[in-house]
């Protein structure tokens, strides 16, 4: 059984609470890295806040999620904080934000040992902060804990993050852009530091990112998300390596290094819808393709009714009527390499 | 490009003896204060130059305002050899300043002549301890106040605050004292109406006959407090700290007085510290309608006289005081937020480049 796994997921924001995201279905197996692509606006980081119950005042979750078992839905405040930092913990994009300017670092970490575990002694959790801030690389950890967040840099706080989301060692990490905000040198060291503490500990993660690069290296199962539902999932070879949904194959096209020299990157045109427009678009009954009117693979049918859940592979699914012809051609053609370019200026 | 470079010159050259250097926090703290000292001295240097300046400028002389217009010359000349006004402008200044420490050779009020620091003494207790009840209502009231309010923005606790608070910033301060006055003295028969009892009757009963007047200046203040505290809890409840504490499983309540609660206080100070200026400056309405022998009703008298002297010594002292309390709102400041610290020793090192 997985340890968490998410069914019917919808979340709505006030005042009607019609869902801008739904039908979110997803499991994460022990020790799994699961990934999350999707532009901005696509209900990437919600999907992460409702996994914690931490959406805003404003916004409600329904559905079902199951954590090592235990059925989430409904569960009080007081259970949630509970679980929070203990079983499942999170980190965020900007770690400058994320931080309490006024509190010294040691202060920060030490407090998800204080509310989990008010038994310690103050020396202990000393102790085992300074240990947690060595165990995520950060050297002169005793200094660092004397520090406030303003006075390390983009990295660190990064890194004094994690110390403080994994000090209990939590199941599941949710990280929500963990490396955007940080420069290439620094987020391969962040990534090397994640993937140490799922090895060492069997730590499974939602990895959100919009970043394909770095979530192909990092990740063993990828969700695709478009306006607020999941287009694609699957293994990250399958996924990425025969895309099936044209979504997909485009975010793919998109990535600089994708791109011949000299040719002007592709870029998908039009935009994410807004979210008015996506709840509109999921309160209608069999509502057509949300992606069908920036698709440039559409077709008539693509217009009238809503697409199928094809399943492609074992665990390689696509919400599309075209997926199963796309995913064979982009295998015939050498993992889809030569042939894509092509299609996407049909 | 040349900006930078000099910093990077004094980085190094600062970092070689890191325990001695102004950078040091010890060293940052000397010069913060060396700062404000040199403020402080501007200001009220040039706070008295100013008094001066503007009685030099108003019509009326204190002559004029104590025998009338058509008083004889001679009259008039002796007068103002009495009270020595024929001296040249900037030894009249310059005593009006000096004089307020100096005891054998005094500055004496115009109007009273008594020396004008025995006049201010004997005024400003009231005034101060007035000021400091009121703050006392202000600070113990103001956060439990906003934090209701703050607990479901728009909910009906918030709905009747806000109106409550609006009612009292609205409201003149001689009609609330009026109003106080009336439901206190007259309907509830707790007090008697203009009825101040000097400290040397004894603590209580001087404190108790300054409860309603402290309460009459204190409400707008209050309400003005809690509006202020109320909106940055709103806000703070969707910082991004805020949702990282509760991702740590911390409570509300841990959450409220922890993050939030630290994190609002910082722009709060700045406010207080206003609050605490202002009431120390006295109140001229609450004053008159209390009957009370404070600062403000003594300056109002000082200006009415064109007695340079004594209010020299009133406004020097009120800005003496404000100045005080705003080095005082510094100082706790840098003490809630360490990023003021290392903020002013960038702007230090700016002004030492530049130079």
């Amino acid at each position: 059984m997985s340890l968490l796994s998410v069914q019917n997921l919808r979340i709505g924001f006030a005042p009607d609470y019609r869902s801008i995201l739904q039908d979110i279905d997803f499991e994460l197996d022990e020790g799994e890295i699961l990934g999350l692509c999707g532009e901005s606006g696509c209900g990437k980081s919600i999907t992460a806040l409702a996994l914690l119950n931490l959406l805003p005042e404003t916004a409600t979750w329904q559905g079902q999620i199951t954590l090592a078992g235990e059925s989430l839905e409904g569960a009080s405040e007081s259970r949630w904080q509970a679980l929070r930092g203990r079983e499942i913990s999170m980190i965020f994009q900007d770690a400058q934000q994320a931080l309490n300017p006024l509190q010294r670092i040691g202060v920060q970490v030490g407090e998800s040992l204080l509310i989990h575990h008010p038994e310690l002694s103050a020396r202990e959790r000393k102790a085992r902060v300074l240990e947690m801030l060595r165990r995520v690389q950060l050297d002169s950890a005793g200094e660092i804990a004397r520090a406030f967040p303003h006075e390390l840099s983009g990295g660190q706080r990064q890194r004094v993050l994690c110390a403080m989301a994994l000090i209990n060692h939590p199941k599941i990490l949710v990280a929500d852009e963990p490396t955007t905000a940080l420069d290439l040198s620094v987020q391969e060291k962040l990534l090397d530091l994640l993937r140490s503490f799922r090895d060492d500990e069997g730590l499974s993660m939602l990895f959100i990112s919009h970043d394909i690069r770095v979530v192909r290296k990092f990740c063993d199962r990828v969700l695709i998300y478009y306006a607020g539902t999941m287009v694609e999932e699957g293994p990250v070879e399958e996924v990425f390596g025969e895309a099936a949904h044209p979504y997909t194959r485009l975010l793919l096209q998109a990535m600089p290094s994708r791109s011949p020299k000299g040719q002007s990157l592709v870029e998908i045109k039009g935009r994410v819808p807004a979210s008015a427009v996506i709840a509109a678009h999921h309160a209608r009954s069999n509502a057509p393709c949300i992606f069908a009117a920036r698709c440039p693979l559409a077709t008539e049918i693509c217009h009238r009714g809503e697409p199928p859940r094809e399943q492609l592979g074992e665990r390689h699914f696509a919400r599309c009527f075209r997926a199963r012809e796309l995913s064979e051609r982009a295998a015939e053609s050498d993992c889809g390499k030569t042939h894509e370019t092509g299609e996407a200026h049909e | 490009m040349e900006d930078t470079g000099q910093r990077t010159k004094q980085e190094h050259h600062l970092s070689k003896r890191p325990t001695l250097s102004w950078n040091s926090r010890r060293g940052r703290f000397l010069r913060f204060f060396l700062r404000k000292f040199r403020d402080v001295a501007a200001t009220l240097l040039l706070m008295s130059l100013l008094v001066f300046l503007v009685f030099y400028i108003i019509p009326g002389d204190p002559i004029t305002m104590m025998l009338g217009t058509d008083a004889r010359p001679e009259k008039r000349a002796a007068l103002e050899e009495e009270l020595q006004l024929h001296q040249p402008p900037l030894l009249r200044y310059w005593h009006s300043v000096e004089g307020l420490w100096n005891h054998r050779h005094p500055s004496l009020s115009l109007r009273f002549q008594k020396p004008v620091a025995e006049l201010i003494a004997s005024r400003l207790g009231v005034t101060m301890t007035l000021a400091i009840l009121a703050f006392l209502i202000v600070l113990i009231l103001c956060f439990p106040l906003a934090i209701l309010a703050s607990r479901k923005a728009g909910g009906r606790l918030d709905r009747i605050l806000s109106m409550g608070t609006h009612f009292f910033m609205a409201i003149p301060g001689f009609f609330l004292g009026i109003l106080l006055i009336l439901l206190f003295a007259f309907l509830l028969k707790l007090v008697r109406p203009g009825y101040f009892v000097p400290l040397r009757q004894g603590f209580w009963p001087y404190l108790g006959s300054l409860f309603l007047p402290a309460l009459a200046v204190a409400l707008p203040k209050l309400s003005q407090a809690v509006q202020f505290l109320r909106s940055s809890l709103i806000e703070s409840k969707n910082e991004d700290y805020v949702r990282t504490a509760r991702s740590k499983g911390a409570s509300e309540a841990r959450v409220l007085f922890h993050h939030r609660l630290r994190n609002s206080l910082l722009p709060l100070v700045t406010t207080l510290g206003l609050i605490l200026a202002e009431l120390m400056t006295g109140s001229l309405v609450v004053e008159q309608v209390f009957v009370l022998p404070g600062i403000g009703r003594l300056l109002f008298t000082a200006i009415e006289a064109r007695d340079l002297p004594l209010a020299q010594g009133i406004i020097l002292t009120i800005a003496f005081i404000v100045v005080m309390i705003n080095l005082l709102c510094d100082l706790i400041s840098r003490l809630i937020d360490p990023r003021l610290d290392s903020a002013a020793a960038t702007g230090g090192r700016e002004e030492a480049g530049d130079v």
